[in-house]
């Protein structure tokens, strides 16, 4: 028996085309002597061709529709990933957008500060143009000195609390004039 | 897109290999896509169809084993054959599937057989009587394959159904050379011994 497991290989090597010429010869000789293993050939034969026969089993009609809406999703999926690949990655704007409020938070609990740099500013801004009235003043006097008149009391405070335009080629410059209000002039 | 299909390969009178199409669907050429859907679509579904049983899932991991193509088709190698490459990834995609169903059946209080009712291959030849006869010849012969143990069904489904060579078997299945024959030899003799009577009619 032990004898005839090894020829019982042969036979499915035999079967799947894999034997050798000797190993081929080898199993004819042994199986002319024995039984079983001629019978076990027969049915291993029988089988192989059994399996072989059995019908083979299709797509169904529908399947290249399917598969081809499926493909299309895939690669609607896929230049959508080409496309993030462009755009700035989460991480970065969420720190950006960190920063930002950060900062906003700094300006809203540090206002006495800023304030204080404002008042500076305006301060020296006010007295520039304290400056360029005055200047523009004596340059409408200068040029018109009859058709400016000041109240009594203005002229005795040295300040001009109005200033009455009475030509009328001036009213353009009024509102310059205007804006001088309570500002000491010198004549 | 079966139709361009065709109509290009009529052009073309000499047909490309698989390794060729795949190279070319690398290159970005979709046609050559669809000409491997057509060659390996019906021979995938048979050999995954011996697996699950079911048509349905059958033909769902076929459809996934094609989408696993067309999304990995850069990782495929001209150093494998292409026919085994692919094999692999239906084999195991239907493996993954065996699994699950385990883990339902597993999960589910009765066990209900689950019948594939419209399976159903005409054939002309066979007078009615006969044809009752080949389904139910063929149906013992389905349901005796799927009770071998997996690792025998692997090897007499890619063998004895698909004809593969052992060196494709080994490659798919990616166990030894050996292994695969002392296998074969198991899984035969087991289903030899299951369809005993059918073989002795």
């Amino acid at each position: 028996m032990p004898d005839c497991y090894e020829f019982r290989k042969l036979i499915n090597k035999l079967i799947d085309n894999e034997i050798s010429f000797s190993e081929k010869k080898k199993l004819r000789e042994h199986i002319d002597e024995c039984v079983d293993c001629k019978k076990c050939l027969e049915k291993s034969i029988k089988m192989k061709r059994m399996l072989a026969q059995l019908p083979k089993v299709k797509t169904s009609e529908d399947f290249n529709i399917l598969l081809r809406a499926r493909i299309r999703r895939e690669a609607h999926r896929e230049r959508n990933k080409l496309f993030a690949s462009f755009t700035l990655p989460k991480r970065t704007v969420k720190f950006a957008f960190g920063i930002i409020v950060i900062m906003l938070f700094i300006l809203i609990i540090n206002p006495v500060h800023l304030i204080r740099n404002d008042s500076e500013k305006q301060m020296s801004v006010s007295e520039n143009n304290n400056d360029q009235f005055n200047g523009r003043i004596q340059y409408v006097i200068d040029k018109y000195p009859h058709s400016i008149s000041l109240s009594r009391e203005d002229s005795r405070e040295n300040t001009i609390d109005s200033l009455i335009i009475k030509n009328d080629s001036l009213n353009n410059r009024r509102s310059n004039i205007v804006r001088t209000h309570a500002t000491p002039v010198n004549f | 897109m079966l139709d361009n299909m065709n109509k290009k390969s009529k052009e073309n009178n000499s047909t490309p290999s698989d390794e060729e199409l795949i190279k070319r669907f690398q290159d970005g050429d979709i046609y050559a896509f669809e000409q491997l859907v057509y060659r390996y679509k019906d021979r995938l579904m048979n050999f995954v169809y011996n697996f699950l049983k079911n048509r349905v899932e059958a033909e769902d991991v076929v459809q996934e084993t094609f989408l696993r193509l067309y999304r990995n088709r850069h990782s495929y190698k001209k150093i494998a054959k292409f026919s085994t490459w692919f094999y692999t990834i239906a084999a195991n995609l239907a493996k993954t599937e065996l699994r699950k169903r385990k883990r339902k059946s597993l999960l589910s209080l009765s066990k209900m057989g689950v019948e594939d009712k419209d399976y159903d291959i005409p054939d002309v030849t066979l007078s009615p009587e006969k044809k009752v006869n080949s389904n139910i010849r063929e149906k013992i012969i389905r349901d005796k394959i799927e009770e071998l143990p997996l690792k025998f069904r692997e090897v007499i489904v890619l063998r004895d159904i698909e004809q593969c060579s052992y060196e494709e078997i080994c490659e798919i299945l990616n166990i030894p050379i050996g292994t695969v024959k002392s296998r074969i030899n198991r899984g035969r003799q087991k289903l030899q011994k299951e369809l005993k009577h059918l073989i002795e009619e």
